[in-house]
């Protein structure tokens, strides 16, 4: 509704679901376009994944979602969809 | 042939494996390789040679092919942006592209750009021959370095084949390099520390395993298990990396060796790490250097850790340290640095290349120190106005000139951060700034922290004043 694809905000809502949230972090770290096509984003498909942005999500992710990764999965963090798949594992629930 | 003394010594020893296709080459099939394109870069007259490198096979030939056959040879990062790279061309009109994607060679070498097929152990060199009518150049000049790696900034450091070679002697001693040491390329081997190491180990007869991936990523450490490498360079930020991924769970039985350069590392981060591989029975060295020195000037030996925890070491064998004008009670002063590793000089345009050497072994490194009664070095701070933020060396001033065009600001360096002072401008202004700086600096926008100031504290004469700025909180 009043949130749409805006995710210039810094601060999430409440209203926002998790899917949203994790489009934010990933537009916020990497300074992509909310329109991006993130089912196809990944490490190496961007200039800008480098590992300084790569421990930058991770350290988004764990605050935006407040959870600690474990080391699999910081390296395993690999794609857009990884993240979601990663994310379930730390029962985060993304209503398909 | 340059550095490759193993490839008669010991030619069925591996040289590099190539960690993408598991592909290996022998130091025999290696050196093979190297001559066969060397003979097509040989030429009448001395030439410049563009060599764009990635952590592959290719790029180690065409680098060590280049050299040996007597081309000044500029490193650049493969994956630089092509207008930097074309810009970088007309400057210096290299007469050979190396390693160059066609687009990439015509952007620098114009049209007419020639590709020559080379048939060199089924490795897949790429070699262009531009447009003739390079300048003079200095017939000792063997390398060029970029100081600011993806930046393509246009100063470079001039080396001679000497320089490399005895820097490479020097930390394959003082790191007591053995020919079963198997590095990984966790640094790009157009970067000076990320050469010393490929340089050091194939002059020890080691093998070299090649990857692109970065340490964040789950490939990087399968390489690292499935060849059994033993050892990894890393910058402060590297470090951090390990710290948060817990070398212990990454299960790596075979590592035996880590060394730390490119920015200081905080001593309780360096104990961490040196009581972490004394447990593993391994060994953890922290040194420090310059590409003005082709790369090494200390080394901190190993098991002289914790004692001499806060220092860099002590120069190299082959090399000198000196205090010049001590300016405290305890001695600080200017790091000046005596060896046969020391540049010749910078070049920032074409009539630069022809150059001789114009330090003689001296360097003045324009960091500040210590030196203590054995000669291990404490790094005070910088008399330049240099940081290192992510292992990449940053000119604060040179950021604060583009920056003053919309007001008065200054920048200071932090912990792997920018920061910087504006009397001016909003959020949204400096969000602008930080995505302009991140581009073109190639470093992440967060390392850009932005602070608004009512008024820039100056010293009696109008400057800056820096060290009030660092004390801000």
């Amino acid at each position: 509704m009043e949130h749409a694809n805006n995710f210039a905000g810094l601060r999430s809502s409440n209203k926002m679901n998790a899917g949203e949230k994790l489009k934010k972090v990933f537009c916020a770290t990497f300074e992509i376009p909310a329109d991006t096509d993130f089912e196809s984003l990944q490490y190496r498909s961007i200039v800008q994944w480098d590992s300084v942005a790569h421990m930058q999500l991770v350290a988004a992710l764990e605050t935006e979602f407040d959870i600690m990764m474990e080391t699999e999965d910081v390296i395993g963090l690999s794609s857009f969809p990884k993240a979601r798949e990663i994310l379930r594992k730390y029962n985060v629930s993304f209503a398909d | 042939m340059f550095l490759l003394t193993s490839s008669e010594t010991s030619p069925t020893r591996s040289a590099l494996v190539e960690a993408a296709t598991g592909r290996i080459w022998s130091y025999a099939a290696l050196g093979s390789a190297v001559g066969k394109v060397a003979g097509f870069l040989c030429g009448k007259s001395k030439s410049l040679a563009f060599c764009f490198c990635g952590n592959d096979p290719a790029t180690v030939v065409q680098y060590l092919a280049a050299v040996d056959a007597d081309c000044a040879t500029v490193l650049l990062d493969a994956t630089l942006v092509p207008e930097l790279a074309q810009k970088l061309a007309d400057r210096y009109q290299p007469d050979w592209l190396l390693g160059a994607s066609e687009s990439l060679a015509r952007a620098c070498g114009g049209a007419n750009v020639e590709p020559i097929e080379v048939e060199a152990g089924e490795i897949p060199v790429r070699l262009h021959r531009a447009r003739p009518g390079a300048p003079e150049i200095h017939p000792e000049l063997s390398l060029l370095l970029s100081t600011s790696g993806s930046t393509g900034s246009p100063k470079l450091v001039r080396l001679r084949r000497e320089n490399v070679e005895q820097n490479a002697r020097s930390i394959a001693i003082g790191l007591d390099i053995d020919p079963d040491e198997r590095p990984i390329t966790s640094l790009p081997i157009h970067y000076s520390y990320g050469l010393s190491v490929l340089n050091s180990h194939l002059l020890r007869g080691a093998c070299v395993v090649l990857t692109d991936h970065a340490l964040t990523a789950q490939e990087f450490w399968k390489v690292f298990r499935q060849y059994g490498c033993t050892s990894m360079a890393g910058v402060p930020f590297s470090y951090q990396i390990l710290r948060r991924l817990d070398l212990d769970k990454l299960e790596l039985p075979t590592l035996r060796t880590l060394t730390q350069a490119g920015g200081r590392l905080d001593p309780p981060v360096v104990a961490h790490f040196s009581d972490l591989m004394r447990r593993r029975g391994g060994r953890f060295f922290v040194m420090y250097g310059q590409t003005e020195a082709t790369a090494r000037m200390t080394i901190l030996p190993s098991e002289r850790l914790p004692e001499k925890l806060g220092t860099v070491g002590r120069a190299i064998p082959g090399g000198r340290l000196e205090i010049l004008g001590a300016i405290d009670e305890r001695g600080t002063g200017e790091v000046v640095y005596y060896g046969p590793n020391v540049m010749m000089g910078y070049a920032e345009s074409a009539a630069d290349l022809a150059r001789g050497d114009e330090l003689g072994g001296v360097l003045h490194t324009g960091d500040l120190g210590t030196l203590d009664a054995d000669g291990f070095l404490t790094i005070v701070g910088r008399s330049k106005r240099i940081a290192k933020v992510y292992g990449l060396r940053i000119n604060l001033d040179e950021i604060e000139a583009t920056l003053r065009e919309h007001g008065p600001a200054a920048v200071i360096g932090g912990a792997d951060q920018l920061i910087i002072f504006c009397e001016y401008g909003d959020e949204a202004q400096y969000a602008e700034c930080r995505r302009v700086l991140s581009e073109r600096l190639r470093i992440h926008h967060q390392a850009f922290v932005f602070r608004h100031v009512d008024s820039l504290p100056r010293n009696a004469n109008g400057k800056i004043d820096y060290p009030s700025l660092q004390k801000e909180p």
